[in-house]
């Protein structure tokens, strides 16, 4: 276990199960739900479950049930995930880290208010995808492996391709 | 031994000597390694995948039931086989190494089959399914993904399956024969591949449908050329270049013989 919670601002709800490494760091906030899992996929090299906040005021909120395989997240600004979601071997990245000129400072405008991520509950995010600033994913969606997301996607929608195009789900129940 | 009797021809009389199969054979295996046809290093290469596949082969009879293997099976990189379902593996298939990883086959229920034609070539390449996947014959993969389910982690058992996910069932995938999947691209799941379908590099397909001899291009992919029409186009650019090019002709010869001379310098 990986997990240094000294100095940290690091809550675990109840009833918390790891049958893989986790790593928290950084120096935000973070927050797991009740009945979370971490673990990882079956035959994946990557097995490694990251969670970053980077900066003081970053925040990193995950919702009850949650079970995390192989996922990265990392935040500058907050990242908010809800109930009953599943991510397995994908990045959720909520900013650039470097600006586009030649100098890779600090990202150009940058707020908080457009980079921060939200995505919504009983979400499943599919291997290799990644997720990227200022998307906001509502309830029920499926994204598939190896989605690109970079613009936001309706509730009950099923998510697919890079740049990702999304369709309503049949199977949709809620 | 003197350079000279290694390049020269066996004489007749040593061919009367030998009277036996094995020996000519070794005369022959020696001419090929003397020629620099085959080096050492490559046929000691080959033995050592041969035997490591039979290992392979061996050890999945002992040790799993529903896991079969056909012989000749050349292993370059690791192999593994996961999970509950059952795999069959056709003969003269061969593993690579392709972005460092072998062969990954995981199986997530005792129902799901996997089925590899006879002489694929396949590096780097990851089948992760709940209903089946077929392969054809003489498959080339590259380092890719073949997933028949969204996620993979809903049936891995060591927790409690979702209502919601349980729904998303896995879907049949085929791949066709003398199929080409290129480097980081993936086959989703109720994906039909046809008979010499090409995905190109980082594309992906799910639940599509190829009317065979196309490239498959784009993530999602949405356009597939048939090849004919992409090798007219690529020839007529060809043909262009090479008018503009005209009369530089480059003579095979001189490099051959050049290489010839330095192979005796060598001996």
């Amino acid at each position: 276990m990986k997990c240094r919670l000294l100095g940290r601002h690091i809550a675990i709800g109840r009833n918390f199960r790891m049958y893989a490494p986790l790593h928290i760091g950084g120096r935000g906030a973070v927050s797991l739900g009740d009945n979370c899992q971490v673990g990882r996929i079956v035959g994946s090299p990557h097995k490694y479950t990251w969670i970053d906040a980077l900066c003081p005021d970053s925040r990193i909120s995950i919702g009850n049930n949650a079970r995390l395989h192989a996922a990265r997240i990392t935040a500058k600004y907050e990242v908010t995930i809800g109930d009953d979601v599943i991510i397995e071997d994908a990045g959720i990245v909520d900013t650039d880290f470097h600006s586009l000129d030649t100098s890779r400072g600090e990202p150009l405008g940058e707020c908080s208010e457009e980079c921060r991520i939200s995505i919504g509950n009983r979400v499943c995010i599919g291997a290799q995808s990644i997720i990227t600033k200022g998307v906001v994913i509502g309830d029920g969606v499926v994204v598939a492996p190896s989605a690109v997301v970079s613009r936001s996607v309706k509730p009950n929608h099923f998510a697919y391709g890079n740049p990702v195009v999304s369709t309503a789900r049949e199977d949709s129940h809620g | 031994m003197k350079p000279d009797e290694i390049t020269t021809e066996p004489t007749d009389e040593d061919r009367e000597l030998s009277g036996q199969m094995v020996l000519p054979m070794l005369e022959r295996l020696r001419r090929v390694l003397t020629r620099r046809e085959i080096s050492l290093g490559y046929l000691a290469s080959i033995i050592f995948a041969c035997i490591r596949g039979a290992l392979c082969i061996v050890w999945y009879r002992v040790t799993r039931k529903n896991v079969v293997i056909r012989f000749p099976f050349m292993v370059y990189a690791p192999v593994k086989i996961l999970g509950p379902g059952s795999v069959y593996i056709d003969k003269e298939c061969s593993v690579f190494y392709n972005c460092f990883e072998g062969l990954t086959i995981v199986t997530l229920s005792p129902e799901t089959w996997v089925s590899i034609g006879k002489g694929c070539d396949l590096g780097g390449l990851t089948v992760r399914c709940r209903d089946s996947v077929v392969f054809g014959d003489k498959v080339m993969t590259a380092s890719c993904l073949v997933q028949d389910v969204m996620l993979v982690s809903t049936c891995d058992g060591t927790g409690k399956v979702m209502s919601m996910a349980e729904s998303i069932n896995g879907r049949r995938i085929v791949i066709g024969d003398h199929a080409w999947l290129c480097a980081s691209s993936s086959v989703l799941q109720g994906a039909v591949l046809r008979q010499g379908t090409v995905m190109s590099a980082g594309s992906s397909i799910s639940g599509g449908e190829s009317k065979g001899n196309d490239v498959v291009i784009g993530n999602p992919a949405k356009r597939m050329i048939p090849i004919d029409k992409l090798l007219r186009l690529k020839g007529t650019l060809h043909e262009r270049r090479h008018s503009a090019a005209a009369g530089q002709v480059l003579s095979d010869e001189m490099p051959a013989a050049g290489q010839a001379h330095r192979h005796r310098q060598k001996l």
